[in-house]
């Protein structure tokens, strides 16, 4: 394969992302305990990988690669973390390689990627990580505890430069305006210009666009206007996402939109087939399933003709989630301990009558709130819905 | 002694098995095992909230143990971490501790709504059972027992607690209301009954919650009613049912997320609302609901499911008509 062959061993070799490749390298040589590791976030094909081996390579590293989305639970990532230090008898220096860090979820049945987040900086290693997508929930919080460094998509003409001279290494040349489809078609991506460069070698004319990548946003604008099937698949396939953002994504589009009832239910109702069989695919390893997966969500889009949304909560839910919901989490919690029941049965049927009674006995709200630290928002979060009940009750 | 607690739940809690409501066949079945406390196999209390499953395991451990209950009695309440490695931390803790009393014949881990475990994470605690059931008796508590694991079931003795009747619990409240010197109409304690279903604990928490607003009478009983968020649950399924998709859902998001409700519960009483709908195909609307239902015990996403179900609400009620 010509991305392997031509893989540049050294920082230098490389094209494109020149401040990235210097500020990694003298990270590197300056690396001590506790400085805080790297995040490289860019699109595939930029040259995260190659980067972080050949500024270990200079430095006299070896390098662990661990592809974190391979582990998503806490104890096996905590598990392959800890045996790739302290198990380090030899002399040699390693760096810890976590590639794809935007694949883990964040779900609590998981843990890994809150785990990630609260021990990346304590791991007596250098640690880099890489991922594509600087909007995904997992990079935007690791990114407090690294620093972040972007990389760019690479200029045509330098990927024109570098595939002009590979295939004359290769003995082989290329019209000018074929070379310019080539390089247009690989969209910045190094590697699907090389793979590309390697097929027109080899006699294939048409350049597939390889790993062409769409953002969620068009790719469900285009996806819901497609005029087949095939190609709203073929649109939702394209996007560099994991599935439960698409499927999220998906799902907070059309409860934003303005469909009728029968068309609305008809697509929600496909939604939440699909989430059940992602849940299902997730505990058997079925992957090929996926597919399937791709296709309801097509079809939930196919013809709807919406625009993307990225919130699912409305506005006034959502105000209340930062407001108050913590405060009200929490006091549920409490009483309910005291009271012996869950806090979803008390939230459900006694909690308006708590708080009424709590906020009219001797000590009230404040005091109650006093007595366990929960004053100034929590205060006025409990505040607010003791005035929201009463009235409702008294005349 | 120390301060009494502002909750009346609490306060009249009843302390002996003398002093419980009703539940006539269960506790004949329990004092006939307490004669011989050190041959108590572990026990499991089946029943709808509110009828009195907790109580008298607080009871059974103040009886078998005495004065030593606190020390040698652990309990994990729902709204605990119930994270199995968290239960087996806890349990290996609170068992490892090998001093003995006279008079106290093991320790006893009290596992508060037990059904809300996972299938996982009740096999798991079915280990932890075996592993230490030299020392420790396990008492678990649980809406309905087809909800627990049946390796389970088979180690307890398993006792089932009926919904209060209104009797019982008319004649518990006007107890209170006598001691707390509160002002009551007697059909406002009927309708309190009707509308907490037998569920003594938010009966006893609506009438203090009253009590601090001055009478008890039945139109106020009615209104500390509607505030509660069960009746926004009851809103939501007629707005639904009307084609209001936006605002039913609005209603559900606040519910799971600001009030961090459960979707098991919202579901619980989504079916209980749907029986009174009018001019709806019940047979459909059955399947489809046991189907939603399904499909969070599996771990799908909660909230695509939920707002699936108001959608297919939404929509089935226009089919009949012309949209």
């Amino acid at each position: 394969m010509w991305t392997e062959r031509y893989r540049p061993r050294r920082l230098e070799e490389m094209v494109g992302n020149e401040r990235a490749r210097v500020l990694l390298f003298d990270w590197l040589l300056n690396w001590k305990r506790g400085m805080k590791p790297i995040l490289l976030v860019g699109p595939p094909g930029v040259g995260k990988t190659t980067m972080a081996y050949a500024a270990a390579m200079q430095l006299g590293y070896e390098v662990i690669e661990l592809n974190a989305s391979d582990f998503r639970t806490e104890k096996q990532l905590s598990k392959v973390i800890n045996a790739s230090y302290s198990s380090s008898l030899t002399e040699e220096k390693r760096i810890l390689f976590l590639d794809e860090v935007d694949g883990l979820y964040g779900k609590a049945d998981y843990g890994g990627a809150e785990y990630l987040t609260e021990t990346i900086e304590q791991i007596p290693l250098p640690v880099i990580m890489a991922a594509n997508d600087p909007d995904a929930e997992q990079v935007k919080k690791l990114s407090k505890h690294a620093k972040l460094v972007r990389m760019q998509r690479v200029p045509s003409r330098l990927i024109e430069m570098l595939i002009k001279n590979l295939l004359a290494r290769e003995g082989f040349s290329m019209e000018g305006d074929k070379l310019q489809s080539l390089v247009k078609a690989a969209d910045g991506d190094i590697r699907a210009a090389i793979n590309n460069a390697q097929l027109a070698a080899a006699g294939e004319d048409q350049f597939q666009v390889l790993r062409k990548t769409l953002s969620l946003k068009d790719a469900i604008s285009a996806a819901s206007s497609a005029e087949e099937l095939q190609k709203a698949a073929e649109y939702l396939r394209q996007v560099d996402a994991d599935p439960d953002q698409k499927l999220m994504a998906c799902y907070s589009s059309l409860v934003n939109s303005s469909l009728d009832r029968p068309s609305l239910r008809d697509s929600l109702k496909l939604l939440a087939e699909a989430s059940l069989l992602l849940k299902r695919i997730r505990s058997t390893q079925q992957w090929r399933q996926l597919r399937y997966f791709d296709r309801m969500l097509a079809t939930s889009l196919y013809m709807k003709r919406i625009a993307y949304a990225e919130e699912p909560l409305p506005w006034s839910v959502r105000q209340r989630v930062w407001n108050d919901s913590r405060f009200l989490k929490r006091f549920c919690s409490i009483v309910a301990s005291e009271l012996r029941t869950s806090a979803s049965e008390f939230a459900l049927n006694n909690l308006s009558a708590a708080l009424l009674i709590i906020s009219k006995s001797g000590n009230g709200i404040e005091s109650w709130c006093a007595a366990r630290n929960m004053l100034g928002a929590a205060f006025n979060a409990l505040d607010r819905e003791v005035k929201m009940v009463i009235p409702r009750i008294e005349r | 002694m120390s301060a009494q607690p502002l909750m009346w739940v609490e306060k009249y809690r009843p302390k002996s098995l003398a002093d419980m409501v009703n539940q006539k066949e269960a506790l004949i079945r329990l004092q006939a095992l307490l004669k011989k406390p050190e041959d108590i196999p572990h026990l499991l209390f089946t029943g709808p909230p509110g009828s009195g499953k907790t109580t008298t395991a607080l009871v059974v451990i103040k009886e078998i143990l005495g004065d030593y209950w606190k020390d040698f009695s652990l309990e994990l309440n729902a709204s605990d971490e119930r994270g199995i490695d968290t239960i087996r931390e806890r349990i290996k803790i609170f068992a490892s501790h090998t001093d003995k009393r006279a008079g106290v014949p093991f320790r006893i881990v009290l596992l508060d709504e037990a059904d809300s475990m996972t299938a996982d994470a009740q096999t798991a605690l079915r280990r932890i059972m075996e592993e230490f059931s030299s020392g420790t008796r396990f008492i678990l508590t649980a809406n309905y027992s087809s909800n627990i694991i049946e390796p389970i079931q088979s180690r307890c003795a398993i006792f089932r607690f009926i919904r209060f009747s209104k009797e019982d619990v008319t004649n518990y409240l006007e107890g209170i209301c006598r001691k707390e010197k509160v002002k009551y109409e007697k059909e406002a304690l009927a309708t309190l009954y009707e509308l907490s279903s037998g569920d003594l604990r938010l009966a006893i928490n609506q009438l203090q919650a009253l009590s601090s607003l001055g009478a008890v009478d039945e139109q106020s009983v009615k209104r500390v009613f509607a505030t509660s968020k069960r009746s926004d649950v009851k809103r939501m399924v007629e707005l639904a049912v009307k084609g209001e998709f936006s605002k039913a859902r609005e209603i559900l998001l606040e519910l799971m997320f600001v009030y961090g409700i459960s979707e098991v519960d919202i579901l619980k009483y989504i079916n209980e609302d749907t029986y009174s709908i009018k001019g709806i195909d019940h047979a459909n609307l059955a399947k489809l609901i046991a189907e939603y239902d399904y499909r969070l015990i599996e771990g799908a996403h909660p909230e695509i499911q939920l707002s699936a179900l108001l959608a297919e609400l939404a929509a089935m009620n226009r089919d009949g008509q012309k949209s």
